[in-house]
């Protein structure tokens, strides 16, 4: 559920909808949660047709995006193909719901799974990027390899200001407001991105 | 006694060592898997058989003392040395299986611990062989190791079958059948007012189903046991186990579409609801020590099973492999690709493969002269000449039978105004039986014949999910597909057809029936009571069970599944899940479905993700027995129908491996009616 955000003004809004909050090695002055402590990271009585809230206004020229919207459909004969609306989005800003993918690291006493020794390797956990999904999801490169169950609609979330440290997981809904880019291209990761966002960067902190 | 004799003795056929201490270089392996081996225990049953001239690899390995490195290795079959390379390759696996008498413990893999291999073996004797491995290290001291094989041999001279379609449900035990034959045919005053498809086959078997490391399979080594004869560890495919991390160097084990089209040209035909990388599709073809290595699997599909095998139909869902890395829905990736050691390719003369991510596969597919179908309109449409064909009908698993058929009924658009198939994106999925009737259109031109694996793959998929209506729909599905057989049998007597399953799924138990209307049930669904409104005065056990009955609608499937005093099902191999007995209007979520967050402003998408997830307004907790997220498999036994040429071979008690033999009997030596031995397999006679 989205609390009402009384007595916040608009700056303060814009600021804490455009980062998202990680651990304290990561957070930024004023950011918080969208949700509420508490809430159930999927609510399971909701019915199809039940919209329980709606989120807080939009910004001033920023595009809310779903990620059911990404993809033509039905599909073709082939692979997925970006829908209109979604190439018209390349480089606008863009607001969008959805969790953080939980990247655990590689249990130490396994050896690579991948056949290439020249493969990406995801011991480490990355500082500058996460994975958004509309769907709770987890991946383990040691225990999967590439071969995951992320849905081809992955959002790669860029972070503007990164302290080095591996992001930390949190598992609430996140509302992200930034900058769009679409199209396939290669990641470091060995995965192929086809929408990226590049978060606005925090606001200065105003104490 | 066997019983007395199964206490086993250390003496016959152990690796020489001494408990607590290696003095001497250890053989911790000897590959093909034998009882011998492990358990000094030479008694049938003997775990490894094969037919004669059908190709296996050899492998041991062997860890030297400290310092010391393994400088030669020979394998020895009847103690005549076995000619051909001997390869080896560092253990990479941490830890290694050490079975000391009847205890099998893990243990670090020693340092310079090799693995050593022999590719491509056959043996042409029938009977019960000595596999002996003598290894020779630096300082000259040797160690030897016994296990043993056997090959069958073939009755011949009998009537042959030409054909033989494996019609496998995933997961379908002997209560699953009965679910499905009480919604789709009815019983009246105790009798099935008329028999599925699959209940008129004449002759019935039993099948046990237990793998290669465990009483509770899974679908890898429980179709692979049909496509090979032989055992397997959970998740492997067409191999066995070894100590290697890499997952396409195993030993290998020729299939049947591979040996049948060497020795008799015949064409191969892997039809399957399910994404065609999954386990049962898999089984008829690929090789891997990994059930997951999706890309890999899938390129072997066209540059092994294509080649070898005569693999001329392969139908399902699993695009996603097909496409190239740069294509969106793509899963292809480095990570589960596949490329094969240098000396395997050799040996069984394939292509190594390369990590190819980017391949585009499909157009590999049809370039090579294979009509592709991606939906059932462009399906029905690929012309009648057509003697190649690839189907892939979703990106990943397709829809099941229930979400399909209200698809083309029409008026059901649980999902934000879109029926399930229209919001996953593919509204135009065939069904089982139609895939089938293009696939004998293919398979039928070969004039020497055709394997065909035909799976109904998610009557287990949603006997996991414990969903009632959907896994009794699809059981429905597969029955119709098996009419399609049946009728190709009748005009094709030459056609031995089988109706099998690799493993029970989820303990399906037929309970009773609702003794409440269906609309009272969804009132007391709503209430929020639990089990004194969803269990008391609900579940009609024993008489008050009665008949159930579901009006059929003339496309073969229920009218609506939501009828009044519906049947109820329990499951015993239960995970927790919310119980209300209704018709859930949504599949639980499948995380490769492309549509998924309908809706503005919804925080979830509209597919609940757990069984607990469901139902919730009833609060009806049913506490499973396992801790997993969805019920799990069974060691119960499968009931196995038969039909058609050979069909006598068919009856008894039989392990799952003894499937493969009893069809190659029918196939290579023939069936001789009624006059074959009923001693199938020789070595496990008890007699």
């Amino acid at each position: 559920m989205f609390p009402r955000i009384f007595g916040k003004s608009a700056f303060a809004l814009f600021l804490f909808t455009s980062v998202a909050v990680f651990s304290t090695a990561q957070s930024v002055p004023g950011a918080r949660h969208l949700i509420r402590p508490g809430s159930a990271s999927h609510s399971s009585s909701a019915t199809p047709d039940q919209n329980p809230t709606a989120l807080p206004p939009l910004p001033a020229g920023v595009t809310e995006l779903n990620f059911s919207s990404f993809f033509k459909t039905p599909v073709g004969p082939r692979g997925l193909e970006i829908a209109d609306g979604l190439s018209a989005l390349n480089g606008r800003r863009v607001r969008i719901l959805g969790y953080m993918v939980k990247e655990q690291a590689a249990d130490h006493d396994e050896p690579p799974t991948s056949e290439d020794a020249s493969a990406p390797s995801a011991q480490n956990l990355v500082s500058d990027r996460f994975l958004l999904t509309a769907l709770p999801q987890v991946t383990n490169f040691s225990h999967y390899g590439l071969c995951e169950d992320l849905p081809p609609q992955t959002v790669y979330v860029a972070l503007t200001k990164t302290t080095g440290a591996p992001v930390t997981h949190t598992a609430r809904p996140l509302l992200l407001t930034g900058s769009l880019s679409v199209g396939p291209q290669n990641e470091p990761d060995g995965r192929v991105s086809i929408v990226r966002l590049k978060l606005d960067p925090p606001a200065p902190a105003t104490h | 006694m066997k019983n007395i004799l199964r206490i086993f003795s250390p003496l016959v056929g152990a690796a020489a060592f001494t408990v607590g201490m290696q003095a001497a270089p250890m053989v911790y392996r000897l590959t093909p898997p034998s009882s011998l081996f492990s358990f000094n225990d030479p008694l049938p049953p003997i775990i490894a058989r094969f037919l004669p001239d059908q190709h296996f690899d050899l492998q041991c390995t062997v860890a030297p003392d400290a310092g010391q490195t393994i400088t030669a290795v020979q394998f020895y079959v009847d103690n005549t040395l076995v000619a051909g390379t001997v390869s080896s390759t560092p253990a990479t696996a941490t830890t290694i299986s050490n079975t000391i008498n009847s205890a099998v413990v893990n243990i670090p893999t020693p340092v310079n611990t090799q693995v050593f291999t022999l590719r491509h073996y056959a043996h042409k004797p029938a009977g019960v062989h000595t596999l002996k491995v003598v290894a020779t290290q630096s300082d000259s001291s040797k160690v030897t190791a016994e296990g043993n094989f056997a090959i069958e041999d073939l009755d011949r001279g009998g009537r042959r079958a030409k054909n033989v379609i494996i019609m496998i449900g995933d997961g379908m035990g002997a209560q699953h059948r009965t679910a499905a034959r009480i919604m789709a045919k009815g019983v009246q005053l105790g009798k099935s007012t008329e028999k599925l498809a699959m209940d008129k086959f004449p002759v019935t078997g039993m099948v046990e189903t237990s793998s290669l490391n465990s009483i509770v399979t899974d679908s890898a080594p429980g179709a692979f046991c049909y496509s090979t004869g032989n055992k397997g560890n959970n998740n492997q495919l067409n191999v066995f186990p070894d100590d290697t991390v890499a997952t396409f160097d195993n030993p290998r084990i020729e299939t049947i579409g591979e040996y049948l089209a060497r020795t008799e040209g015949k064409w191969l035909g892997i039809v399957t609801t399910a994404d065609v990388f999954d386990a049962t599709p898999a089984a008829f073809g690929p090789h891997s020590q990994a059930r997951s290595a999706g890309t890999g699997i899938c390129d072997q599909y066209l540059d092994e099973t294509v080649a070898k095998a005569n693999l001329r139909v392969l139908l399902g869902g699993g695009r996603k492999w097909f496409l190239p890395s740069t294509t969106v829905g793509s899963a292809r990736s480095t990570g589960n690709d596949s490329v094969l050691p240098a000396e395997l390719a050799t040996a069984w003369n394939v292509p190594t493969g390369t990590l190819d991510a980017n391949r585009d596969l499909l157009s590999d597919f049809q370039s090579a002269g294979f009509g592709y179908a991606w939906d059932r309109t462009s399906l029905a449409s690929l012309p009648s000449n057509t003697n190649k064909l690839i189907g892939l009908f979703s990106l990943s698993n397709m829809n099941v039978a229930k979400d399909k058929i209200d698809g083309r009924r029409g008026g059901v658009t649980p999902l934000n105004g879109q029926s399930v198939v229209g919001a996953y994106g593919f509204p135009d999925q065939p069904m089982l039986d139609e895939m089938t009737d293009k696939a004998l259109q293919v398979l039928a031109k070969n004039r020497d014949g055709f394997v065909l694996m035909i799976e109904g793959a998610s009557i287990d998929k949603q006997a996991h999910n414990m969903d009632t209506e959907r896994f009794v729909l699809d059981t429905i599905e597969f029955d119709h597909a098996i009419e399609r057989c049946r009728k190709f049998q009748a005009a094709n007597p030459d056609t031995l057809v089988i109706v099998t399953a690799d493993h029970e799924c989820a303990g399906v138990a037929v309970i009773g029936a609702s003794t409440v209307t269906n609309s009272a049930l969804a009132t007391r669904a709503a209430s929020g009571g639990g089990a004194a409104q969803l269990r008391a005065g609900v579940v009609g056990t024993y008489e008050a069970a009665g008949f159930p009955d579901y009006p059929i609608a003339t496309d073969g499937f229920p009218v609506t599944t939501d009828v009044d005093y519906r049947m109820l099902v329990g499951y015993a191999a239960n995970a927790d899940r919310n119980e209300n007995w209704l018709t859930n209007p949504l599949p639980l979520r499948d995380s490769q479905q492309p549509m998924t967050g309908t809706g503005y402003g919804a925080i979830v998408s509209s597919l609940p993700n757990l069984p607990t997830d469901r139902d919730t307004n009833g609060a009806f907790l049913i506490t499973g027995q396992v801790a997993d997220a969805s019920a799990v498999h069974t060691a119960g036994d499968i009931p196995l129908s038969a039909l058609g040429r050979g069909q006598e071979l068919f009856t008894g008690y039989m392990d799952n491996t003894d499937v493969f033999f009893r069809i190659m009997q029918a196939v290579i030596g023939g069936a001789r009616d009624g006059r074959n031995r009923t001693d199938f397999p020789r070595d496990q006679n008890d007699d």
